[in-house]
């Protein structure tokens, strides 16, 4: 009866001594450091992940809603004077930009030559790809750093694992014992700072190609319609120069 | 982003939240059960000591026939004289030395003689308990537990006050005398009193198996085998110790096979024996009345029993 009492207290003692929270506070000052610094990384990871959702569901919505009042028929005027000075999103932001530089070009009455016709084109079509160049870059911030995490975190949890196990040996040299229990919390603290450096690059990985993925698809979607808007534009400039 | 960045770390407190909950108890399942085994061997301690009792009420019976069928008796004695052979090897040393030292397995023997006298007359009916009595004797102490109730239903009858008699002269010490009243007596019934007592001593006074075990499964907890070596099923190590009454070591272990010390790996595994007896003792629920029979082990540690092959 007492020895069954004493196997469950020894039980019980293993198990507090392996679970996550004792590892970490026992580790070794630079695992705990590397498990900081990769917590960190791992909280700004998923804060850009849920930032970089949110945003590009928004804008993608906003286009689409965009694509559909433009291409309804109204006049591109008017829709430009709705839109005005608050475009909140990037195709509404280049849609905005090309209107004012034709506008300030038509103000001038500049739309005579044959040659001037040209210059303007080019100037529209010049705004309009810094635009999609600005807008992108935008939207791509913080991107950069998903990927350094994702590359870069289990190589951070290596380096955890390997100065763990590193303590784990010289516990042994120190103790002049081989047995396990010398050397198990030291490898079970440092193959856990391995675990969190994966658990933190996974994430960051897969958001990453998924979001660079949405990105270039959304890059494609603005080009496609600045050259549609240039080239209603330029169809404008022919009519007012014949 | 101030907002993503609040999400990100509820995030993270609801994952360590899991984690906190969720990881120890998958650490949980680790537990090893020892306490079955342990409650195995105190078991069986009592029911060695138990096992004299029942063969002194046997005893009786086979005494009663003594006159008619005297033919009968010699039958029965036959069969057990092969199970106590391997017994009585063994023991033969034991009981001469230790009669002064153990009281108790002598007793058995004055309260049979006791009992035989007055109850010559009982008819051949008691010829069946006769049976029985060698059967119990081979198998051990299980058995002997169910041959006691039908022995007392026969015996209640004319040895209910006697038995006491038996029992209180168990208590004083007397065993010199008695061996002298039985030595005409067992002229008579030579066959079934000498074997009992033989067998009674063997049990007390050896380690049963069970109780090298106790020992053994004490040392192979501490023992992590050194799974890694060449043939290590051949790693027999045999270290000797010599243990004080509490189950502490008088002198540090001594492996024996020291020409074998050369190889690496059994000099790692010895080594690793070695560590486990410092860490295991002192030995605990080691039979003190049996001291000398442990002070000196030759503990045999085979990793083949370990790695299960």
């Amino acid at each position: 009866m007492e020895q069954a009492v004493e196997a469950a207290a020894i039980a019980g003692s293993i198990s507090g001594d392996l679970s996550i929270l004792s590892l970490v506070l026992r580790a070794d000052i630079i695992v705990k450091l590397v498990l900081i610094l990769l917590l960190g990384a791992s909280v700004w990871c998923w804060a850009i992940i849920f930032d970089k959702i949110r945003n590009i569901r928004r804008v993608s919505g906003k286009a689409s809603e965009f694509e559909e009042v433009f291409w309804s028929g109204g006049s591109l005027e008017d829709l430009y004077d709705r839109i005005g000075t608050k475009a909140d999103h990037p195709m509404a932001i280049l849609f905005a930009s090309a209107m004012r530089e034709w506008r300030r070009s038509g103000a001038h009455g500049l739309v005579a030559s044959d040659k001037l016709t040209t210059g303007v084109q080019e100037r529209i079509g010049q705004v309009m790809r810094l635009t999609i160049a600005r807008e992108l870059d935008r939207l791509e911030r913080y991107l950069g750093f998903l990927a350094t995490v994702g590359s870069t975190a289990p190589f951070i949890g290596l380096f955890g694992t390997v100065w763990g196990i590193m303590n784990s040996f010289q516990s042994i040299a120190l103790s002049k014992n081989t047995s396990l229990a010398v050397v198990a919390p030291g490898i079970a603290e440092a193959l856990f700072a391995t675990a969190f450096g994966l658990v933190a690059a996974i994430p960051a990985v897969v958001a990453y190609n998924k979001f660079s993925n949405d990105l270039n698809r959304f890059a494609g979607r603005l080009e496609g319609f600045a050259g549609e808007f240039s080239a209603i534009l330029s169809r404008q400039l022919d009519e007012r120069a014949t | 982003m101030r907002a993503a960045i609040t999400i990100s770390v509820a995030f993270h407190f609801a994952l360590a939240a899991a984690a906190w909950t969720g990881v120890p108890v998958l650490f949980r399942d680790v537990l090893r059960e020892d306490t079955p085994i342990i409650v195995e061997l105190v078991a069986i301690d009592e029911e060695t000591r138990a096992a004299p009792q029942v063969v002194k009420k046997e005893e009786p019976d086979p005494e009663d026939e003594p006159p008619k069928p005297e033919p009968v008796k010699a039958a029965p004695a036959p069969p057990p004289p092969p199970p106590p052979a391997p017994v009585a090897q063994p023991t033969p040393p034991a009981p001469p030395e230790k009669v002064a030292a153990l009281p108790p397995p002598p007793k058995p023997e004055p309260k049979p003689e006791a009992v035989e006298p007055p109850p010559p007359p009982p008819p051949e009916t008691r010829i069946i308990p006769d049976p029985p009595t060698p059967k119990p004797v081979p198998p051990r102490a299980d058995i002997r537990p169910r041959t006691k109730p039908t022995p007392p239903s026969k015996a209640a009858t004319f040895d209910a006050g006697r038995i006491s008699v038996l029992i209180d002269k168990s208590r004083k010490e007397t065993t010199p005398e008695v061996d002298s009243e039985e030595a005409p007596k067992k002229f008579l019934q030579p066959p079934p009193v000498p074997q009992s007592p033989v067998r009674q001593a063997a049990v007390g006074n050896r380690l049963t198996i069970t109780e090298v075990d106790a020992i053994r499964f004490q040392i192979e907890q501490c023992w992590n085998v050194p799974a890694g070596a060449r043939d290590a099923q051949d790693l027999v190590i045999r270290i000797q110790i010599s243990l004080k009454p509490d189950g502490s070591l008088r002198s540090p272990p001594e492996i024996l096979d020291r020409e074998r010390m050369g190889d690496g790996f059994y000099r790692a595994a010895a080594e690793s024996a070695r560590r486990a007896i410092q860490r295991c003792t002192p030995l605990k629920n080691l039979p003190t009345a049996k001291y000398d029979r442990w002070q000196e082990i030759t503990l045999t540690f085979n990793p083949r029993d370990m790695l299960g092959g």
